[in-house]
């Protein structure tokens, strides 16, 4: 039986129930059914809503062999909340703690933090991840972590103008980063799901998962390997002369391939950001330069295909000076008659420009074309340059004598290997590559690029002869004996041109080259090296057949390339001994 | 009449009065034990997802571990390093002279680096052909 005394008691507990519960009521009705129900709902589902980008990383890029030049790596920014920091007293800790393991200044980094009206200050960036876990045991006052990824490069600055670079926001930037964008790039995923109150993915509200897709990996023709022999050669050679800057190029003949492609300065991948644009150039495929006698060899292989000269024809070389349409034309060393192929061994101005001459414009200009002067190789990487090389309408009455001693045009250094390389090749020019292989993160290739001929300048009969006369000039008496490899066969030209200056030619200024290739009777790969203002040796043929030869020296043997002799194709000619005797034949 | 006995006539109704229907109770029943499975399934669900959740972060540690050790591996065997550690081990290497290479032609053939194919299907014309 109730006690009447605590009836009043049970009363009020229930009117509070009562009261509480109608409360509750009255709000889940005003919630479900009141007039901002749906904005409500929209709320609710709006803060537990949760749509994540999964960010993939760029793909790879590899050299031929497989080796990484270039991968994207797990970091973390490193910030700090000073107020915390000062509030619990720890400064000088942190920053003594941070600047040993960061390597930073730990003045200039306690004058960052020591901010207490602060709540986020970078400490660095793209730490990498070991560093950054050292960091994390510590558990320093307020230092947080943030993960991100970002480029690195393992090689540094070896193939940096090829492989380029990729700026901050994962954007390719240069070189086959920017040209093979598409492909590096990938696909980011969806994740759609819902959070609970500590913002916690809850995994069974996930509604939708687009897996992102990693980009595709980069397999280069360039070889780790050779690139590092061309780079070497190249430092050496930027040590011994003082040069502004060299470039080489290695390309294999009979496929196109580059092999390596090597530019002076250099910077590291890894700090592209403290480099000058200057330096961040290809030079190789973007640098213009008047090719000077190198372009003899284009020259009077046109005129042999064409039939309007012969190896053994004699040309009256004037001795040294000769003038043409009341304009002066001089040789460096002074000659009488020269047969073709001595005008090429001894690079005789006066004999390239009478040949050029009895090739006629209009079939020189369709046979510089024809080996690929005038317009870009189509390579991939970014900034490759055509050249500038004018219609023969718009020539001079003396362009065609300039032309054939490679000045009034100017090339790359890649179309003017190319150039010689289809000389080795038969006379088939090849479109230069870069990319061996895309594969996709599956495993699949998706793009493979083939060999491909892209004009045939000239008969395999000239292609032949032509590698015997570029042949001469690396034996005695020619330019390119510096050019000499022990056991090997070697085919090429020197080129040395004054520079273009504003009125004329420079004196002191000129860019010395030299292109060609090996084995002669098999040519397996072609070379160029330019020096841009070599100093106090200026000529080619002292200053970069040697590099060519330190180059090929190396790379012929690291390609298993056996050494041929030359087969005595051209001996039936005696070019020395005809030169005095055929003068009445000289042009 | 005496309120003693009141009451225990009371208890007597109350004794033969309500029964609970035997089908409600085991649609009650069914349904609690619904309940009750439903609710194990939803925590085991939850806790699997928990479980594939953690699995997913281990996975992309790993991975960027294995990154990681991808890097610091490429960047070993970088030319320039292993330079320096032949230098720093005092091994020096050079090329053989050719008469010290021996070359088996049908090998060479098969397995040189040389490209065996002319790749020069042309179709164009050649220039003075």
């Amino acid at each position: 039986m109730i006690d009447l005394g605590h009836r009043w008691r049970i009363w009020v507990i229930a009117s509070i129930a009562i009261t509480a519960l109608s409360g509750l009521g009255v709000r889940l009705a005003f919630l479900h059914f009141g007039s901002s129900h749906d904005a409500l709902r929209t709320r609710i589902l709006k803060s537990r809503h949760s749509e994540e980008e999964i960010l993939v990383g760029r793909g790879r890029i590899l050299d031929r062999n497989g080796n990484i030049l270039a991968l994207d790596l797990p970091v973390k920014d490193i910030f700090a909340d000073p107020k915390v920091i000062i509030d619990k007293g720890h400064l000088q800790f942190v920053v003594s703690h941070l600047a040993r393991l960061l390597n930073l200044n730990g003045k200039i980094l306690f004058d960052r933090l020591n901010r207490p009206g602060k709540r986020f200050v970078y400490v660095k960036r793209f730490v990498k991840n070991d560093l950054a876990d050292e960091i994390a045991r510590l558990q320093l006052t307020g230092i947080h972590f943030e993960d991100h990824t970002a480029r690195h490069y393992p090689q540094g600055a070896l193939m940096c103008h090829a492989i380029g670079f990729s700026n901050w926001e994962g954007v390719g930037s240069a070189g086959i980063e920017q040209k093979m964008n598409r492909y590096l790039k990938g696909r980011s995923g969806l994740r759609v799901s819902e959070r609970d109150g500590r913002r916690r993915e809850l995994y069974s509200r996930r509604t939708l998962e687009i897996k992102g897709q990693t980009g595709s990996d980069i397999y280069l023709t360039l070889d780790q390997n050779i690139q590092f022999m061309v780079e070497e050669a190249l430092d050496r050679a930027m040590e011994t002369h003082q040069p502004k800057g060299a470039w080489a190029i290695v390309q294999r003949v009979r496929t196109g391939e580059i092999l390596a492609m090597v530019s002076r300065p250099c910077y590291d991948l890894n700090g592209f950001r403290n480099t000058s644009a200057e330096v961040r150039r290809n030079r190789s495929i973007s640098y213009v330069y008047e090719p000077g006698s190198t372009f003899k060899a284009i020259v009077i292989a046109s005129a042999l295909n064409e039939g309007v000269a012969r190896s053994d024809q004699l040309i009256d070389c004037e001795h040294g000076r000769w003038i043409y349409q009341r304009r002066p034309l001089r040789d460096f060393h002074p000659y009488g008659s020269l047969s073709v192929a001595d005008v090429l061994k001894k690079s005789s101005n006066i004999g390239a420009a009478k040949i050029a001459l009895s090739l006629g414009k209009r079939r020189l200009e369709n046979y510089i074309r024809a080996f690929g002067f005038g317009k870009p190789n189509r390579l991939n990487l970014p900034g490759e340059e055509a050249g500038i090389f004018h219609r023969y309408s718009s020539w001079s009455a003396i362009s065609s004598t300039r032309i054939a001693m490679g000045h009034e045009i100017a090339v790359t250094a890649l179309q003017m290997l190319n150039a010689v390389c289809a000389i080795a090749n038969d006379g088939f020019l090849m479109r230069p590559i870069v990319i061996e292989k895309v594969v996709d993160v599956h495993g699949r290739t998706v793009f493979d690029p083939d060999p491909e001929v892209i004009a045939r300048p000239i008969r395999r009969d000239t292609a032949k002869e032509m590698r015997y006369l570029m042949h001469r000039i690396t034996e005695r008496g020619g330019t390119g004996t510096r050019a000499c490899i022990d056991g090997y066969d070697v085919a090429g030209k020197t080129g040395t041109a004054q520079k273009p200056v504003p009125g004329g030619y420079s004196d002191t200024a000129n860019i010395a080259s030299f292109v060609g290739f090996a084995p002669v009777e098999n040519p397996e790969i072609g070379i160029i090296v330019v020096v841009d203002e070599p100093q106090p040796l200026h000529t080619g043929g002292r200053v970069s057949a040697p590099v060519f030869k330190e180059i090929a020296e190396e790379v012929l043997r690291y390609l298993d390339v056996p050494p041929g002799e030359v087969k005595p194709y051209l001996q039936f000619v005696n070019y020395e001994n005809r030169n005095t005797d055929q003068k009445n034949r000289a042009y | 009449m005496p309120k003693r006995k009141k009451q225990k006539q009371n208890r007597k109704k109350q004794e033969g009065g309500f029964a609970f229907p035997a089908p409600l109770a085991s649609i009650l029943l069914l349904a609690a034990i619904l309940s009750l499975s439903y609710l194990w399934v939803h925590g085991r669900c939850e806790a699997l997802g928990v479980y594939i959740q953690d699995l997913e972060a281990q996975k992309e540690k790993i991975y960027n571990q294995f990154l990681n050790e991808e890097y610091k591996w490429s960047n070993m065997k970088t030319l320039p390093n292993i330079k320096a550690a032949l230098l720093r081990n005092g091994s020096v290497m050079s090329w053989p002279n050719e008469d010290q290479i021996v070359r088996v032609f049908s090998s060479r053939e098969e397995d040189s680096i040389s490209a065996k194919n002319q790749y020069a299907q042309y179709s164009g014309s050649v220039m003075n052909d």
